[in-house]
């Protein structure tokens, strides 16, 4: 089951080289992500699965809650 | 969408997947460095704001209000958290023992550093407001914004036309920011703040 986290927890993770993704679209991820994020659309992600390092933990965000 | 995401992954057998469900508007409303070309409040606020807390003398605020050259004078709390602004007509009459605390004014409007800069600036020019003060989602500070700080570098749309009054294809592409869960609001209850 994912495991729900906010800003401390991510940054923690991200420090300990978890991978952080964004899944909006491309336009909205070029118009601002975090630092460091990928962007693998939720539309295109079963096909982009492979880009991402199975050994390395990861964490996903979107726009907000809604 | 970022739990279907994150189940996703999880199904695809990747592990441990960890859902940031607040998303990129909190992180950029908690004023954190980010990536990409937007031009976000935080960006052109002002940081070096005087500030005092409530017990402060009202002197004392008055005298560093006109050392930074701008205000007001913002009322913080322990916390950094924004409590309200003295301006230096309310320091300037106070009398001799006055605090902070007794002239400031409450209900100071604030805004996020994750709002658009253009988009904010043309707001407060259509309500006549100079400055607002840019606070964390958190209510602790982040400083002052003030819309002529980027009217030269955004080229906003002319201040003779509103934007209501422009057909879609002129007003341009809203920006992501405010397509969703926008953490700012109007310029209703906005005091317009004086020089």
């Amino acid at each position: 089951m994912p495991t729900g986290i906010g800003r401390d927890e991510l940054r923690a993770l991200t420090a300990q080289e978890a991978q952080l993704v964004e899944v909006l679209p491309a336009d909205e991820y070029g118009w601002a992500h975090l630092p460091g994020a990928v962007n693998h659309p939720l539309k295109e992600l079963d096909a982009r699965t492979r880009q991402l390092d199975r050994s390395r933990p990861v964490i996903v965000y979107c726009h907000d809650w809604y | 969408m970022s739990p279907r995401a994150a189940w996703r992954l999880e199904a695809a057998g990747f592990g441990p997947v960890y859902d940031y469900a607040a998303g990129k508007m909190d992180w950029l409303a908690a004023d954190l460095p980010f990536q990409g070309t937007a031009k976000l409040a935080g960006t052109f606020t002002r940081r070096g704001v005087a500030t005092v807390e409530e017990p402060t003398p009202a002197a004392e605020a008055l005298r560093l209000l006109e050392a930074q050259g701008f205000g007001p004078a913002l009322v913080l709390n322990q916390a950094g958290v924004v409590m309200g602004a003295a301006y230096r007509d309310a320091l300037a009459s106070a009398p001799e023992q006055a605090t902070s605390g007794s002239v400031m004014r409450f209900g100071v409007s604030t805004v996020r550093p994750s709002e658009d800069a253009a988009a904010l600036a043309h707001r407060m020019g259509d309500a006549e407001v100079t400055r607002v003060v840019v606070t964390r989602s958190d209510g602790t500070l982040v400083g002052l914004f003030f819309p002529a700080d980027v009217i030269s570098e955004l080229n906003p749309r002319p201040r003779q036309t509103r934007p209501d009054d422009l057909p879609a294809s002129k007003v341009g592409r809203e920006p992501p920011s405010m397509r969703a869960g926008r953490c700012g609001g109007g310029m209703a209850g906005m005091t317009r703040l004086r020089p």
